[in-house]
This record gives structure tokens, sequence and C-alpha cells, in this order.
């Protein structure tokens, strides 16, 4: 470790970009997860080649149903778009036969988290207060691991997420700390659950990381 | 968190997920009388804050619904003063 590592910064770094530029010294932790490639949830592995437009058979469909949500048309515009006498072509009024066809479709879009993902649960003979014993209560949830994997897969996030822990050191050499990747738990945390055979590669690989800093200082 | 019991150990690439969580009571509507949920929302700390942050990036996926406990001025006013 540096010297006086744990020598807090006097105030919190406004920075949150990832490069760091103004840190001339930033420990990440070795060997912590990497982004991997798009997995399909149901198992079936649905690359650009197949079928770029999955659920949707073509190219306008899929325009179409992204402008009928993004855009908020209503239930029933979208309705009359699609059994009325628009200019839509025959095939796409064929496929997307009404609103309710389409918000199926929607649903079953492959983010895993459609209506299908929440649960009912219901507990029996809660007691308030006095007044209100053996109350049933029902209430929803989802399960937190498929929405952590959803929000891992999220395209839009590529560029935003952070797999490894990092330690920040200011020219200073002390520890400075904004992201929640620079805290102290996230690393201990990581050290700690590894396998021990990771474990001692990492205290290994940190050993020389410490002394190429030292170097730099 | 400490009770945890780590069946796995994290292995060559694994990382950890800080799963956040975000409740505050919200009020519905104001018809037959001011109905109130409670909504549990959750995050992941994998994602950069400024992205976590910005509300254009729906990185809140709501967890779950919790009804509102009744409250004690539910007991008749005259049998909460003698308690």
């Amino acid at each position: 470790m540096p010297p006086d590592c744990n020598a807090i910064a006097d105030g919190p770094l406004e920075s949150s970009d990832s490069q760091s530029p103004h840190f001339p010294a930033t420990l990440a932790y070795p060997n912590a997860g990497l982004p991997c490639a798009y997995v399909s949830q149901k198992g079936e592995c649905i690359t650009s080649s197949n079928i770029p437009y999955y659920l949707f058979a073509n190219e306008e469909e899929f325009n179409f149903a992204e402008v009928a949500t993004t855009k908020g048309l209503a239930g029933s515009v979208i309705e009359g778009l699609l059994k009325g006498g628009c200019c839509l072509k025959h095939d796409l009024k064929h496929s997307l036969k009404s609103n309710y066809h389409l918000q199926k479709k929607i649903d079953q879009m492959e983010d895993g988290l459609g209506v299908d993902s929440w649960e009912k649960c219901r507990l029996e003979n809660i007691t308030w207060n006095e007044q209100h014993t053996g109350v049933p209560i029902e209430f929803w949830y989802r399960d937190i691991t498929k929405c952590a994997k959803s929000l891992l897969r999220q395209l839009a996030y590529a560029e935003h997420l952070l797999y490894a822990p990092q330690q920040r050191f200011d020219e200073h050499g002390r520890h400075v700390y904004s992201e929640m990747h620079t805290a102290d738990w996230w690393w201990e945390w990581q050290l700690r659950i590894s396998s021990a055979e990771l474990q001692r590669h990492t205290r290994s690989c940190l050993r020389c990381a410490d002394s190429d800093m030292a170097d730099l200082a | 968190m400490l009770t945890a019991i780590w069946q796995t150990l994290l292995d060559d690439g694994d990382t950890v997920l800080p799963i956040i969580f975000r409740s505050d009571t919200t009020h519905l509507m104001n018809f037959s009388g001011d109905k109130k949920a409670w909504p549990v929302y959750m995050t992941i700390g994998n994602l950069s804050a400024s992205a976590r942050m910005a509300t254009a990036m729906h990185s809140l996926l709501l967890v779950m619904l919790l009804p509102i406990a009744i409250k004690m001025r539910d007991i008749p006013l005259s049998r909460y003063k003698e308690q």
C-alpha cells in the first residue's frame, strides 16, 4: 500500500468519470468482472445475424411497434391504424392484428420484466394494532436477481457499467473516494468472498502494482 | 449482510453486484380517502453514479408495492385516551 493510503480527501470530488484524468494513481482490482456477450434469457442465442427484429417479423413491424409505444399513441389510435384503411402495408396489418396482439408481443420482449415478472404474496394474520388483528395483507413483488440481470443486460448502460473496484490516490498519496466502486467496502468484499487461490493471485498482482506506484511517486 | 452465507466463492472474472434500494410512501389518488402505497425501487451499484441518477436512463426498477399500514388513529379516540 502506498503511504497515507487511509487519509481521506478533504471533500468529495465532483468527478464521476471512470477515466479519472486527474488521479495520478488509480489501482483497479485485478481480475474482477468483465462485460460478456449478450446472452438471451431463454437460453436461445439471438444474434443480430439471424433475426435482428426478434418477435417482430421485419423492420417495418418493429418500427411501427416502436413508434406506437414510445410516442404514447392511445390504444384506440393503434387499433384504428391496424384495423382501419390507413396506408399501412397489408402484411403489417396481417401480422399485427390488433392493439391487443401488439401489446402481447411487447410484453414478450426480451427484457424478462414483463407483466409475468410480478408475483403476488399474501401474508395471513398480520396484527396492525388491537383493532386489526388477523388481517391478511397482499402485496406484489419482483425477483431482484431478475431485475439486476435485466439492468446488466441493457445496451444503453454498456458504457456506464463498472465491474472492478478501484482505489484512487491523489498526487499527495491520499486515498480519495468518489464513486461507489472507489469505496473500501466493495474492495474488501471482493477480496473476502474470493476463492483462496484467487486471493493469493490478487495479492501478488497488487504487490506488483504497489511497487509500480512507488516508482511513480 | 454479515449473516449471509456465501455458498459459492467468487471466481476469476466475477464481481460484486451492489444492489441499492430506495423507498418512500407515494400518494396515489385523492378519491376514496387518500390512497397511498409504499413502492420499493432498486438499482445496481455497478452503474456509474451519473448514469444511475439520470432520470432519462430509467435505471430504477420497481420491485415491490407494499400497502400502507393501518394507522393507530383507527382506534376510537375515547379508547385511545384510556391507554
